[in-house]
């Protein structure tokens, strides 16, 4: 009978604790497929000039002024780059690339000092200014106009449009059929997320500037001076449920409240970073104030008897003892919220816009970086390369805010019990 | 004209030969006090006299501490709790005195060890520098002399930097005392304050308590009938929210008027 009741036991153990591992090796299954779906689409395209650069691309049309000088006469040396053409008529080599979105483009890899594409006037703007074409990785060649000579001797104007899909290779032959060229179309790559980031830290700020000091505030409030009562406790449910108040309804009443308040001082007719500010400073206060509050409550009793048996003020009790003791929790807070708002797009789509901008202020439009991944991926062309870079970004801070989280904390313990 | 002093302080000097005792800096009268509708302190008339030790015994929750958070009027901190009757405190009542005056004067060393989170020094320069000290030598002044006076300045003079969370129990318990000290009192309560100490550290506590008596009034809550009767000169036992009996210490002991101090003492409960 014993026996046949430990076998009972022995099986209902195993059967739960494999029904423990299997479910939260689901969590880190599903985890795991995030992580490698986002790094394998986003890895590629992440570097320095995703981060650095502007998202608006520019175009320029440089004009040649001396072409006919030219016509072949010269001969250039090549400079042999790997995995790139060149044009000794031109002087000029050219490598398939892409641009920081991941889409093809043609670069420069190499241009010779005297080649004629050195010497160019750009159209575009108004001083037309003499423009050297360089090694430049930001920039690649959308167009080419040039002149050939037909049997008879005559010149033919040849225009080359979407240079980038048939590839450098193509490009030399092309130019190299040219007797001389007439104009060049360049393309800046676009696509960076340096505004965004701006954007980013902008929001961050003001957002910390709003909601810190209320959420502080409050959760003083709310531990050390409400008395405990009916109406704290309902005042503490109803913060617990703004908690859970979906981000879109918060984006709702930024675009009814804020976006009007902020609009009629500064004069902006669009939604604004401050806008957005004052939104996420609402939907993150009763996080803050929950945080801040549970490491308020953690602090023992005998700290605030001690301060005040020896006369000090509640205030001074407060602000000397308690807070100092609170610090790890609200700077958790803190961190908390830095990582709501990098990672914030539905409130903010409705409280600021989707216009990414590549300089913001804050009383201009601007994204953050949630929201620019939600431009690049709901427009006509989803990039699921670019969006996956921006990912790799937010998951990195994300990740770097908890460990902050947990180093901070492990600091202040080593602190408050160390003896040297 | 000259002669008239010199009566006058002839004549103060004989009464206090007389009454052979000090003034009474705390007058409690029929002080009541209710948690709610719980009546935990019942009508305690009681006088305490300065530069004396008073001890109050008697079992768990006969309202002992009670009483004496109420001389500093931390039981206010307690919601629902309310006090009636008159505590007078050198002839003023406590309700009129501003309470962090009252605190000032009347400090008070809790049953655990409370020391802050911060170093030694801050810990004792806490409260100096909340009542708007801010000049460090007069701090430094501060800290040494209450260390001096807590015996605990030759065990850590070497690291007043240090975090005061890194003493031990014993050690942590007498900067709360000069922590307490450093407010320069009149009056110390403390609430069990060796209850969460080994021997060692109580008897050292206890020194302490015998040398500080000569500054100061000191107020005990006491479980221990023997620390009671080593240190105190006074002593009150209660029960059950009521002061049963309120002597000198010996002659409480040695010939108790009341059969419940009686069995109290002999061991017979509690």
């Amino acid at each position: 009978m014993e026996n046949k009741n430990l076998k009972i036991r022995k099986t209902k153990d195993i059967l739960l604790n494999s029904m423990t591992y299997l479910f939260s090796s689901f969590g880190i299954v599903i985890l795991l497929a995030i992580i490698i779906y986002v790094f394998a689409n986003g890895l590629p395209n992440l570097s320095w000039d995703l981060i650095s650069s502007d998202y608006t691309s520019y175009t320029y049309t440089l004009r040649s002024e001396t072409p006919e000088n030219i016509n072949g006469s010269l001969v250039y040396e090549d400079p042999n780059i790997e995995g790139s053409y060149f044009s000794s008529k031109w002087g000029i080599s050219l490598y398939d690339g892409n641009d920081v979105e991941g889409n093809a483009a043609i670069k420069v890899a190499h241009i010779d000092e005297n080649s004629p594409l050195n010497n160019m006037i750009d159209t575009t703007s108004e001083k037309l200014e003499y423009i050297s074409l360089t090694v430049e990785d930001e920039i690649s060649i959308i167009q080419v106009e040039y002149y050939s000579l037909d049997e008879n001797g005559a010149t033919v104007t040849n225009y080359l449009n979407a240079l980038s899909r048939r590839g450098a290779e193509n490009m030399i032959n092309v130019l190299n059929q040219g007797e001389y060229i007439s104009s060049l179309m360049l393309n800046t790559h676009g696509g960076g997320i340096r505004g965004s980031l701006i954007s980013t830290l902008y929001l961050i700020l003001f957002t910390l500037l709003f909601a810190l000091p209320l959420g502080i505030g409050g959760a003083i409030y709310l531990n050390e001076y409400a008395p405990k009562n009916k109406f704290t406790n309902i005042l503490r449910s109803f913060i617990d449920m703004i908690g859970g108040v979906p981000s879109i309804i918060f984006g709702l009443l930024g675009l009814t409240i804020f976006v009007p308040i902020v609009s009629s001082i500064t004069g902006s007719n669009s939604g604004t970073i401050l806008s957005g500010s004052l939104t996420m400073a609402c939907m993150l206060l009763p996080t803050i104030i929950k945080t801040t509050e549970e490491s308020l409550k953690v602090i023992p009793d005998s700290y605030r008897n001690g301060s005040l048996a020896l006369g000090a003020s509640k205030t001074q009790t407060i602000f000397k003892v308690i807070i100092p003791n609170a610090l790890p929790g609200i700077l958790t807070s803190v961190l908390l919220a830095i990582g709501r708002i990098i990672g914030e797009s539905a409130a903010l789509i409705f409280a600021i816009g989707t216009m990414i901008m590549d300089s913001p202020t804050p009383i201009t439009q601007g994204t953050s970086l949630a929201v620019h991944i939600w431009v690049l991926v709901g427009g006509e062309n989803p990039n699921y390369g670019a969006a996956s870079a921006i990912a790799i970004i937010i998951l990195l801070v994300v990740f770097l805010m908890n460990i902050l989280v947990k180093f901070i904390g492990y600091r202040f313990r080593k602190k408050q019990l160390g003896r040297g | 004209m000259e002669n008239v002093i010199e009566q006058n302080e002839i004549l103060n000097i004989d009464k206090n030969l007389n009454e052979d005792e000090n003034i009474d800096i705390f007058t409690i009268e029929k002080v009541n006090l209710f948690y709610g509708n719980n009546h935990v302190l019942k009508d305690i008339s009681m006088k305490i006299k300065d530069k004396e030790v008073t001890a109050f015994i008697g079992p768990s929750g006969c309202g002992k501490s009670t009483l004496l958070r109420c001389l500093n009027r931390m039981n206010d901190l307690i919601q629902g709790c309310k006090v009636e009757g008159l505590i007078k405190y050198e002839d003023q009542d406590i309700k009129d005195i501003n309470v962090l005056t009252l605190r000032t004067n009347v400090g008070m060393v809790f049953q655990n060890p409370n020391p802050f989170p911060m170093s030694i020094y801050d810990n004792i320069a806490y409260g100096p520098r909340c009542a708007g000290i801010k000049k460090k030598e007069i701090l430094n002044q501060i800290v040494e002399d209450s260390l001096k006076k807590a015996a605990l300045y030759d065990e850590v003079k070497d690291r007043l930097k240090d975090s005061a969370l890194g003493l031990s129990g014993g050690q942590q318990q007498r900067l709360c005392i000069a922590r307490c000290i450093a407010m320069s009192p009149k009056v110390i309560l403390m609430d069990e304050p060796t209850s969460a100490l080994d021997p060692i550290a109580t008897s050292k506590i206890e020194d302490l308590i015998r040398e500080l008596k000569k500054d100061y009034t000191i107020i005990i809550v006491t479980h221990n009938m023997q620390q009671a009767t080593r240190i105190s000169d006074n002593t009150a036992f209660f029960l059950l929210g009521e002061v049963v009996e309120f002597d000198k210490t010996e002659r409480l002991f040695k010939s108790p008027q009341d059969k419940r101090t009686e069995d109290y003492i002999t061991g017979r409960f509690g």
